[in-house]
């Protein structure tokens, strides 16, 4: 997705002046990104991750969630590198099989919160006035409540629907996580927007008699996508530490269904006599968190239209 | 194997009773004398006003301030309390068929204040609760009550209006102090429900909400030179995970209500000991009997569940043993029937073993035939057409991690005999939800449900409950709880005669001849039996397993190392 | 000024009075509620839970306990829990001592650590310090914060005793030791581990602010002349960057009022801390309209009054900002 925003022609044509010509935006970036060693570092643990996700149920000699109770809690061995569970499925297929959900759940709800965030700030920032007002007061609004508080309620609402699709699966998390997470995306747009809506190539765009929607999206929206690819990379991490939170809670997702937060939870109680259950998904957890933020952090630095070479 | 392990622990049992029964051969004397204990529960106790409240821990705190006129050992035998004895035909206790209960007050005791316990306490208590319009939970048996008679403070007569059968459990674990609680209209509000005065070995000092509640001897108490201990401290800890720590490092004495995952732990731990009694009922299977339908006519027969044979195929089919070894570490025992502890436990039952080769037989005499891919179908079944799939919905509560590990285990060794389950689980707000709020369980919209139900130690409402057919729910009885549908004219009779029935052992034989009809009808498979487990470490000594009461139900005797 | 500050709380009054209306109407959708525990209690007749729910005040219309609720707390009375029985306001004024105390020591350390971390790796951007530093505060956001909590435990509480008295080093929950005379001593030792677990989590943003605070400063025109002319670069920090850099700790504290008054759930559960968090989340397992509502509609209020309130430091400092 950020590769085809960062090439559309609005941005190559703004910020070109300030390039040296030879040079293509993407190369240029990259060539920057490159430099932030822990960033690539973060690059390359993610890409391993997203690849084992994929695809380990195609070369594991275990079905994932296959029980074998004469198994149950080994040490990591050469035949279960990362040991087994209290039901004797082994720890390394299933790791990755909730790493599928997690990660599903990170970038699902990312996807929903800059959807929503990036309209609202949008529509806010360049109509401005009595649209502004009207949906920065419920940004506000949103902003004013506790967000875990709205998260619990809305779980607990969810949970105790007799729908199974709505109460049990990844489905009702992803949706009260990406629902209420989006409103500091929407401030960010928005103050974007305020800015950017002065510029000399918006107005050209209007004098030419282009239609709004295609001012905000082929024009505005390219110029602003730094900061919000910043923001969505760090909300991919962050709705995986909230989904383990509302999974230690016991509003996460519901077993058997594995996710990294249920895993962790229910490793809590076999944690010193099985630590390996709880070590390896709290090291999954850690380590995507902590690459997608140093990948944040790089591409905020190779964004950067002021950077200092 | 099994046999062997099942003998060690009836001797174990036998020899915990024994001790806990045995007129106290050491002297006081050895106990030592001062000491704060502190225990550790999960639960935010929310009041302390017995009336009011339902939570376990509101028990497991009362257990040590507030006392009724006996108390349940753990052999399940009832013994005095505040009472002298305990009133039989025999002693002139019980008269007039069983209408009449006379109890005799112990001399002198006191209520924590200082102010005498008198029959008025008792008169209050029964007001208090019958009370309408201040939200006393449960007026179950009080209701049946015509008055309580004060012939003079020391003595109690409870008039019944109908023999209430288990009416040994009426103010057997609390009485209300008429002078430290107030109008019962206004119970609500009672500064005693934040600050219950009792006539047990402690007193409550301080209670700091979702934080904790100190507790100190009670000057009072009847018993010279007890309790041992100055101070019990019951603190909040919410995580269990972070208790069990706590109890590592012994910064808590007592861990309350520890599950069967926290045993390899808590076996590792030095200095800990494991509190492991046995309790009555347990986790079963309710098969419904009656068609699956919202909501359904208990007339209509289950397409497939209505034969026994099925019934009884399934319960062949499920290796208990295995569940209670993989998922509850050995700490637990297979289900038999319905009473399986205390003084109304039935002798000779045995459970039904694990057999496949018996479930397939049963299953082929049914009429149901292996079908292509090894699920069954019916062919010449008793109610299901030709061709219909041995297929059954399997729900339990949702996010209860044992109950969903065990789904897994059933579901493969129903597979292994032909017959497909399929989960569908639901949160316990559903499963065990009402009439009005779509309770499957209720309105009979389902095949097999799981979860755990137990007989006080008066069996009498959960057999009517469970085999009456009186219980069945429908709309014009939507309390009902007999969710199975099970119907039986004979085990009717058997329950109205047991209802009237004063003489224990005698009610006790009726429950076991119903009992025994449950097992062969199978309308329920009980799967184990769980212990009552609880964990403190050694230091703190007189510590009784007792599954009937809670963990401070002899506190007075505890003491330290 | 004046006119601002009164325009923007008279802004803030419909605000809260939608944010009330939805969370009560959102309550009331979840099944049970302060019936929920009778519900689940085989004991309870049917006849004895229709009883119960007109006691309770329950069968009423929800739009007439919404409008009954409200001019209740507009009169200062926020109802009584049905579940406990107490004043919801006595319950939340007990709490919310408890979670300042332990949020705001948090914070302050927090802050105390990541400026001069924030600003000395955006001094030496992409040094081996800047980066070990970003290392360890991405680290502490990186972990879910119950699982970093007991391992606290394991090794302070469970691990290492105290060699002075044999016991654990440090307390693993609670906020003082319980029947013990006040002791500023104990009350430091029971707030360590606390403390630290928020410390590490909320490291990680702060630093993060305070460096793209003091990265985007360093890049003005006005600092780059400084350089230009000569100047020592202490001296630049001290006098032109870090004044400008103040904006960002602004901002990161107005971002994090929220999570201040709210308490931190997962913390208080696994230290047993007895605060706003627990609290909250408490009267949702129970079903406690009161509580609920009273410490979402706290915890707003609070919010919506400490954002306004830096707004105006933020003009204070930025004098370029106007209140139009």
């Amino acid at each position: 997705m950020s590769q085809t925003t960062l090439t559309s022609p609005a941005l190559a044509l703004d910020w070109s002046t300030r390039m040296r010509p030879q040079e293509s935006m993407r190369a240029k970036v990259w060539r920057r990104f490159r430099k932030h060693r822990l960033a690539l570092a973060g690059l390359g643990v993610i890409t391993v991750f997203v690849a084992l996700c994929i695809g380990v149920p195609w070369i594991a000699n275990y079905d994932a969630g296959k029980t074998n109770l004469d198994i149950m809690r080994e040490e990591p061995s050469l035949a279960h590198i990362f040991g087994t569970d209290e039901l004797g499925r082994d720890l390394f297929v299933r790791l990755w099989d909730g790493g599928r959900v997690s990660i599903l759940i990170g970038v699902a709800t990312m996807l929903m919160a800059i959807t929503i965030g990036t309209t609202i700030g949008a529509v806010a920032g360049f109509y401005g006035g009595r649209v502004d007002n009207l949906l920065m007061r419920f940004t506000d609004y949103m902003l004013a409540i506790p967000q875990l508080f709205l998260l619990l309620i809305f779980a607990q609402l969810l949970r105790s629907t007799n729908n199974p699709t709505l109460s049990g699966g990844p489905m009702p998390i992803i949706i009260i996580i990406g629902v209420l997470v989006w409103p500091p995306i929407a401030r960010l747009v928005r103050g974007q927007f305020l800015s950017l809506k002065a510029k000399e190539f918006v107005e050209a765009a209007r004098m030419s008699g282009t239609r709004n929607y295609r001012i905000i999206l082929r024009h505005v929206l390219p110029n602003a996508a730094s900061p919000i690819i910043v923001a969505a990379t760090l909300r991919v991490g962050a709705a995986i530490i909230t989904e383990s939170t509302l999974s230690f809670l016991g509003f996460g997702v519901q077993p058997p269904t594995a996710t990294w937060g249920n895993m962790l939870k229910n490793a809590q109680a076999q944690m010193t006599y099985a630590p390996w259950t709880a070590i390896f998904p709290g090291l999954a957890i850690l380590f995507t968190v902590l690459s997608l933020n140093y990948i944040g952090d790089g591409l905020r630095d190779a964004l950067d239209p002021h950077h200092v070479e | 194997m099994y046999a062997r392990k099942l003998i060690v622990f009836a001797l174990l049992v036998l020899l915990a009773v024994l001790i806990a029964c045995a007129p106290a051969p050491t002297p006081a004397p050895a106990a030592k004398k001062g000491g704060k204990v502190t225990m550790a529960v999960w639960q935010s106790p929310i009041t302390l006003n017995s009336n009011l409240g339902t939570q376990t821990v509101m028990d497991e705190v009362n257990v040590f301030i507030v006392e009724g006129f006996t108390k349940v050992m753990p052999d399940g035998a009832r013994v005095p309390n505040l009472a002298k004895e305990v009133p039989t035909v025999q002693n002139g206790g019980v008269k007039d068929d069983g209408k009449t209960i006379t109890y005799k007050l112990k001399e002198g005791i006191k209520w924590s204040d200082g102010q005498p316990l008198t029959c008025a306490d008792f008169q209050f208590t029964l007001q208090a609760i019958m009370t309408p319009g201040v939200g006393v939970v449960s007026t179950t048996g009080y209701d049946k009550l015509a008055s309580v008679d004060c012939p003079d403070p020391n003595t109690v007569v409870l008039k019944f209006k109908e023999f209430y059968a288990p009416y040994l459990t009426m103010f057997d674990n609390f009485i209300l102090p008429k002078h430290a609680t107030g109008d019962p209209k206004d119970m609500k509000n009672w500064a005693y429900n934040r600050k219950p005065i009792g006539t047990g070995p402690f007193k409550l000092d301080e209670w700091v909400a979702d934080s904790y509640i100190t507790l100190s001897r009670n000057p009072n108490f009847r018993e010279k030179d007890k309790p041992y201990l100055d101070q019990v401290v019951i603190r909040i800890v919410p995580s269990s995970e972070v208790a069990m720590q706590l109890l590592a490092s012994g910064e808590v004495d007592i861990v309350w209500n520890n599950t069967e995952a926290d045993m390899p732990q808590l076996e590792k731990m030095a200095g800990v000991k494991i509190s492991d009694p046995m309790q009555i009922g347990g986790e079963r299977l309710f098969l419904n009997m009656a068609e699956n339908k919202d909501p359904s006519d208990p007339k209509k027969p289950h397409l497939i569940l209505n034969d026994v044979k099925v019934r009884q195929a399934i319960e062949y089919g499920i290796n208990k043993q295995r569940i209670i070894d993989k998922l509850l570490f050995g700490k637990a025992k297979p289900g038999t029937n319905e009473i399986n502890a205390g003084f109304f436990q039935c002798a000779d039952f045995k459970p039904r073993g694990y057999d496949v080769a018996q479930a397939k037989k049963l299953l082929d005499e049914a009429g149901w035939v292996p079908g292509p891919d090894g699920i069954r179908v019916a062919k010449g079944a008793k109610v299901a057409p030709d061709g219909t799939r041995l297929r059954l919905k399997y729900s339990t509560t949702s996010g209860n991690k044992l109950r969903e590990d065990s789904q897994v285990l059933i579901v493969e060794d129903m597979k292994a005999i032909g017959v497909e389950l399929y989960i569908e689980n639901a949160p316990s707000s559903v499963v065990i939800g009402t009439w009005d709020a779509n309770s499957p369980r209720r309105h009979g919209n389902f095949d097999i449900i799981m979860y755990t139900t137990n007989a006080g130690i008066d069996p009498h409402s959960q057999m009517t409950n469970l085999f009456a057919s009186w219980m069945i729910p429908h709309e014009g009885n939507k309390g009902g709880l007999n969710y199975t549908r099970f119907a039986d004219p004979k085990v009717d009779e058997l329950l109205q005669s047991a209802a009237k029935e004063p003489d224990m052992s005698k009610r006790r034989d009726l429950y076991c001849q119903i009992a025994k009809i449950g097992q062969e009808a199978t309308n329920m498979i009980y799967l184990y039996q769980r212990l009552d487990l609880d964990s403190y470490r050694d230091r703190l000594l007189g510590w009784v397993p007792n599954a009937w009461d809670n963990n401070g139900w002899n506190a007075e005797e505890w003491s330290l190392k | 000024m004046t006119n601002y500050i009164i325009r923007r709380i008279i802004q803030a009054i419909p605000l809260l009075l939608i944010i009330s209306l939805t969370v009560f109407v959102l309550m009331n959708l979840i099944p049970g509620g302060p019936m929920a525990a009778y519900e689940n209690n085989p004991n309870i007749s049917p006849e004895d839970l229709a009883r119960l729910k007109k006691e309770l005040g329950l069968d009423a219309p929800i739009h007439e306990r919404y409008v009954n609720w409200l001019f209740a707390v507009v009169r200062g009375d926020w109802g009584i829990s049905e579940i406990t029985r107490r004043p919801a306001l006595v319950e939340i004024t007990e709490k919310l001592p408890n979670t300042l105390y332990l949020s705001l020591t948090a914070f302050f350390f927090a802050l105390l650590i990541s400026v001069p971390i924030g600003i000395l790796s955006a001094v030496r951007q992409y040094s081996w310090f800047d980066h070990a530093m970003t290392t360890i505060a991405f680290v502490g956001q990186a972990m879910p914060i119950f699982w970093f909590g007991l391992i606290l435990i394991i090794i302070f509480n469970v691990m290492i005793k105290s060699p002075i008295t044999g016991g654990p080093l440090l307390p693993g929950g609670g906020m003082f030791t319980i029947g013990a005379p006040f002791a500023i001593e104990d009350r430091i030792r029971h707030l360590i581990l606390p403390a630290t677990a928020l410390i590490f989590f909320s490291l990680g943003n702060h630093i993060r602010y305070m460096r793209a605070g003091m990265l985007d400063v360093l890049h003005q025109d006005y600092i780059r002349t400084a350089f230009a002319k000569g100047l020592r670069e202490r001296a630049v920090l001290a006098k032109h960057a870090f004044k400008n850099a103040v904006q960002p700790l602004v901002t990161i504290i107005g971002l994090e009022i929220p999570g201040l008054f709210a308490g931190a759930v997962i913390t208080e559960t696994i230290f047993s801390w007895p605060g706003m968090g627990r609290l909250f989340f408490n009267s949702i397992e129970r079903g406690d309209y009161a509580v609920m509502m009273g410490t979402l509609m706290m915890s707003a209020t609070l919010i919506v009054l400490f954002g306004l309130i830096t707004d105006i430091v933020y003009a204070f400092l930025d004098p370029r900002i106007r209140f139009d």
